[in-house]
């Protein structure tokens, strides 16, 4: 591929230790996060699921705090991701769209887990399943397992030396694998051209979006939670503008408000938008495979759509609970 | 008083499975012969194998008086009038699955079999229906016409009919939907394999 032999090397070493909520899940939960900001890899990563295989090429480098990553896709539409830190943009070659945006949920972490306000403990138990051979590494298996029925297991395998996951399987409530995402083909401490990498990061010749997402919050938008999910605690309230129809999509004529809960692990959206007799024809779940779940319910004149890699009842939870203020 | 066996049930179980080595083997099974209770045992144990492995494989006795006594009624009945099959219905043929002969399975298939003649039926009648297409079982509270956003998409699981709206809605979420100690890389790395097909 594009890649050209120069020196980059983990530095992981050299980074220091940092203070730790010390409960073995927080320190396992930090050990993989922190190999996967210090570990120089390229690899091929595969996500499958009843909802069918999406596969793609990686490349990722760190150089002290800086984090750069390329994801090309090799099914579905063509496309790249490149990501700078929290900065993510979408490549769309084929009709030279690059799409600019901000993730800062990436930033979140190791932070939430380094502070008491990490709860995580609180919800899943961390147990060793022993070791395997995966991709070619020798790796750790463990299994996260959640403490009640609101939310999904883990079986993580976790690379020895570095700790870095090599494969992820989402478990529903009986165990059965949902979804998978795992490195089919993995280089570690894999030598790659950065200054070749950052320039794949350029938007010359493309027309840049940048989505037009403004930060709110529910009760501003005037929504609470009636009662609190167990574990989930709120972690940004967006306010989308009404999405005009494109590429055969149907658009929204309004607003839509987007909530984000998470325990930490597990992530649920609630989507807020204006009934539309014309559109919104379909109350309860709809089974599209794999780990995401959805639910619909109308609310008075609103209607909510709970999306979420979580079991249908918590979901259903979110979408009970919340209510117009008054 | 019960009679004891006079061979041990464990014995039996391992003859069963096929732990015994040859002599012990060839003194179980002298044993076994000449014990009745110990040969009903042994018939019990292969049933419990037989209907772990498939409950196919296990008909009693009384079962299969039944299946004559049905098939005589069944012989009996008059003649049945002839569906003709409407062109319109797409057939779906292949390899029997291997639960075929399951007959809960086939009353599944029936009830689907019956859905999906609704839903066509409702769609033809329908001027708002998307004709032509195939349904799926959504878990929906509310039975409708399916609106224009729902399109066909063939997965894993089957024809899967999508709406756009939830595709960009699921795609909103996966793009801020982040906040997972497992993200990095692998929550990372699945949204960005998965989100771009949905832009």
């Amino acid at each position: 591929m594009l890649l050209v032999v120069c020196g980059v090397t983990a530095q992981g070493s050299a980074m220091a230790q940092p203070v730790v909520n010390e409960t073995p899940l927080n320190a396992w939960l930090l050990r993989v996060h922190q190999a996967a900001r210090q570990s120089v890899y390229t690899g091929t990563f595969v996500v499958s699921s009843s909802a069918g295989m999406a596969s793609a090429r990686i490349w990722h480098v760190c150089d002290g705090a800086q984090q750069i990553e390329r994801v090309e896709s090799l099914s579905g539409i063509p496309r790249a991701i490149f990501r700078h830190n929290d900065q993510v943009v979408t490549f769309f070659p084929q009709s030279k769209i690059a799409v600019a945006e901000v993730r800062e949920s990436l930033g979140l972490f190791p932070d939430l887990l380094k502070s008491s306000d990490s709860s995580i403990g609180d919800f899943y138990q961390l147990k060793a399943l022993g070791n395997e051979r995966i991709a070619g590494f020798e790796s750790e298996v463990f299994w996260l397992q959640p403490k009640d029925m609101m939310r999904f297991g883990y079986r993580v395998w976790s690379e020895k030396k570095t700790g870095l996951i090599i494969q992820l399987q989402t478990l529903d409530l009986k165990g059965k694998v949902l979804e998978q995402s795992a490195f089919s083909e993995l280089q570690l401490g894999a030598v790659v051209n950065v200054a070749k990498l950052t320039r794949s990061g350029n938007t010359d010749g493309y027309r840049v979006v940048r989505p037009d997402l403004q930060k709110t919050t529910a009760d501003a938008q005037g929504w609470t939670l009636q009662k609190p999910v167990d574990g989930f605690k709120p972690m940004g309230c967006y306010q989308r503008p009404p999405i005009a129809p494109q590429q055969g999509g149907q658009g929204s004529a309004q607003n839509t408000m987007q909530w984000v809960f998470s325990d930490g692990v597990a992530t649920v959206s609630l989507f807020v938008e204006a009934f539309d007799g014309r559109r919104h024809t379909r109350e309860g779940s709809a089974d599209m495979g794999g780990a995401t779940h959805t639910l619909m319910r109308r609310l008075d004149n609103w209607w909510v759509t709970a999306v979420g890699e979580v079991p249908l009842a918590t979901l259903s939870a979110f979408a009970l609970a919340l209510e117009r203020k008054k | 008083m019960e009679q004891m066996n006079l061979v041990p049930n464990e014995c039996i179980c391992d003859l069963v499975d096929g732990q015994l080595i040859s002599a012990d083997c060839a003194q179980a099974f002298d044993a076994l012969l000449s014990d009745r209770r110990a040969m009903q045992t042994w018939h019990a144990y292969h049933v419990v194998g037989d209907v772990l492995r498939s409950s196919e494989l296990a008909p009693s006795g009384s079962d299969l008086a039944f299946l004559e006594r049905l098939e005589r009624r069944l012989a009996d009945e008059p003649v049945r009038p002839v569906v003709i099959q409407d062109n319109r219905v797409p057939v779906i043929t292949g390899l029997a699955s291997a639960n075929a002969s399951v007959f809960r399975w086939k009353m599944l298939a029936g009830l689907a079999g019956f859905a999906l003649v609704g839903a066509v039926g409702l769609n033809l009648w329908t001027p708002t229906g998307l004709q032509g297409d195939a349904q799926i079982a959504v878990q929906g509270t509310v039975v409708a016409p399916a609106p224009k956003s729902l399109v066909a998409a063939e997965t894993a699981a089957g024809t899967m009919l999508r709406d756009e709206r939830l595709d960009e809605l699921m795609a909103a979420h996966r793009q801020l939907g982040g906040h997972s100690a497992l993200q990095v890389p692998a929550g990372f790395l699945r949204n960005a394999t998965y989100e771009g097909a949905a832009r």
